[in-house]
């Protein structure tokens, strides 16, 4: 019930963490903000009360939080900032003439309800690597006014350049472009892509993975999400975080019926009652982890089935079925995969033909290859066994789904399942839809990335960093230079006394008791700092 | 030794690689791709 928290008093209030945090915000963002006067022409005094002044608060109220988690003064940083939030919201309203709802739906309260999750769940000391992470998030994100300026998306100086980290360049906030986003689209083009390849291999070869715990935003997001209070030992405080989801969803919920005029019975039946059942069974459940081995047999069914929608139905069906074959097939294996996929092939094969009955009609060769698909995958994964670590499952959809599907049909297939960029970019575009034209373009593929970022977060509360270890494929590109990178992790073995300290805090879930340099450490040392003997070092 | 070696020609590498993709012009490509719906 009661839970651990460092003691008052024990850090002064300008603590060289709080001070390194402000100061990283205030040079970082005025940097930026000042880059948009200056390149972008932007209005200064505009930049400086919608950008400056509100991010230095966000910063203030999370030094606040961080530094010394006192009740008190945890719920005096909220009212301070959710004020200075309301302030800002009646500027917007009486000063620059924008639409009392829209500054309501799309800021005040999205806002507040963020900083009323951050002061509930948030009660620790933020590790370095997080404050870097969430200064980071707010710049890579920090085409604040889109909204105010009239504008879409970004599209000055800093669209030129890949960051090192996931974030969809199509977000009404995207300041950089994105590698992999960038990566598929010159691939189509049949056009060597230089720039982001040279950028993966200098960010990897000197820090691995590091840019996944200390840059990445959506990483943020998955742990913050994973810091949300499931199972019996966490009986009270559970049900806040659900209480909060359950209203914001529900806020969502009704932005689609009113926004984008879906059936509320669509919504409520599709959307939010499956997501809210998930959320809830996670919660009584309490933490878990992914499953182990990737299995061979279920992850080749994937692909296979996939291929032959692919023929059937066409690419984009394709595409989809041998992504999610991969995840779901792949991961399940063994009886299960074995009895879908075959049956699935088996109907996709019959249906070829119109589901003529005969022996070497559709329904007899969709027949034999059901069978045929079913002991193959039971030889793989029941006889002989073959599996591998699951988290080598995001090597194939890096190979085949960015790259290889990339290529072929001239589309960022990734992009198009990315639940990162249905996340800043699908979303927050379609409900906002400036030109009229977006909310038009919706098809069943926008609804499969809503439900794939739905199932991510719902995901993410109950496992350590799901997406980052199964699916991306950036992960996958800096996780092969993890074994070799210029800054490694060591571990002084004598030192080491198999407390397990360095293992409960990990944000990937791994145990860096046995390898300091496996390809899922994201370098974020929380292992290092936890561990009571300072037996981990880092080296270059 | 040889680790730092072959992971920092592999840095290297990747610096050639940044500067031959400004060369032939990966950022304007890129523009096109991000600053776009």
């Amino acid at each position: 019930m009661t839970e651990k928290t460092d003691a008052p008093g024990e850090a002064p209030f300008l603590s060289r963490t709080r001070v390194g945090w402000l100061a990283t915000f205030a040079v970082a963002g005025t940097l930026v903000l000042a880059a948009l006067v200056v390149f972008e022409k932007f209005t200064w005094w505009k930049v400086l009360a919608y950008g400056w002044v509100p991010l230095m608060m966000v910063a203030f109220f999370t030094a606040v939080y961080s530094g010394r988690p006192v009740e008190r003064k945890r719920w005096l940083s909220f009212i301070l900032v959710t004020g200075a939030g309301l302030v800002i919201s009646a500027w917007l309203v009486f000063a620059e003439g924008v639409t009392l709802w829209k500054v309501l739906v799309y800021a005040t309260v999205p806002f507040t309800a963020l900083m009323f999750v951050a002061t509930i769940v948030v009660s620790r000391r933020v590790a370095p690597y997080r404050v870097v992470q969430i200064a980071s998030a707010v710049l890579i994100n920090a085409y604040i006014l889109a909204y105010l300026q009239g504008h879409i998306i970004y599209s000055g100086f800093f669209k030129y350049i890949p960051q090192p980290i996931l974030n969809c360049y199509g977000g009404p906030l995207a300041v950089f472009a994105c590698p992999i986003g960038s990566t598929q689209q010159m691939i189509g083009m049949k056009w060597f892509p230089w720039l982001p390849l040279g950028i993966f291999f200098v960010v990897g070869a000197l820090v691995g993975r590091a840019a996944c715990a200390w840059v990445c935003p959506f990483g943020m997001w998955q742990d913050l999400l994973n810091k949300m209070p499931a199972g019996r030992r966490r009986r009270t405080r559970r049900w806040y975080g659900f209480g909060v989801t359950t209203i914001m969803t529900l806020i969502g919920s009704v932005l689609l019926v009113t926004l984008l005029h879906i059936a509320w019975w669509k919504v409520l039946v599709l959307g939010w009652l499956p997501f809210t059942a998930l959320l809830l069974a996670v919660v009584i459940r309490g933490k878990f982890d992914i499953p182990r081995r990737l299995w061979l047999g279920g992850f080749l069914a994937g692909i296979g089935l996939g291929v032959m929608v692919w023929f059937r139905f066409g690419e984009s069906y394709g595409v989809v079925t041998a992504f999610f074959g991969m995840l779901v097939f792949g991961l399940t294996g063994r009886w299960f995969a074995a009895a879908t996929t075959s049956v699935a092939a088996a109907l996709v094969a019959a249906s070829w033909s119109g589901f003529s009955i005969g022996p070497l009609s559709g329904v007899g060769l969709g027949m034999a290859l059901g069978v045929v698909g079913f002991g193959l995958v039971l030889l793989l994964d029941k006889a002989l066994k073959v599996s591998m670590p699951s988290t080598w499952v995001k090597y194939g959809i890096l190979v085949l789904v960015a790259g290889l599907a990339s290529y072929l049909t001239i589309e960022p297939w990734f992009c198009k399942i990315c639940p990162q960029g249905t996340f800043g970019a699908g979303i927050p575009l379609v409900l906002w839809d400036p030109v009229n034209a977006l909310r038009g373009m919706v098809g069943w593929l926008y609804w499969v990335k809503v439900g794939f970022l739905l199932l991510v977060v719902v995901a993410s509360v109950g496992i350590k960093r799901p997406f980052c270890r199964l699916v991306c494929p950036i992960g996958a590109i800096y996780g092969f230079f993890n074994k070799g990178s210029l800054m490694k992790m060591k571990l002084d073995r004598e030192a080491c006394n198999h407390c397990l300290a360095c293992r409960r805090p990990c944000p990937m879930n791994i145990d860096p008791e046995l390898n300091q340099n496996q390809l899922e450490c994201i370098r974020c040392f929380e292992c290092t700092h936890r561990c009571p003997q300072h037996a981990f070092r880092v080296t270059a | 030794m040889k680790r730092r070696i072959a992971f920092g020609v592999l840095a290297a590498l990747g610096v050639v690689a940044v500067v031959l993709g400004i060369v032939k012009g990966d950022p304007e490509t890129i523009h096109r791709f991000a600053a776009q719906i």
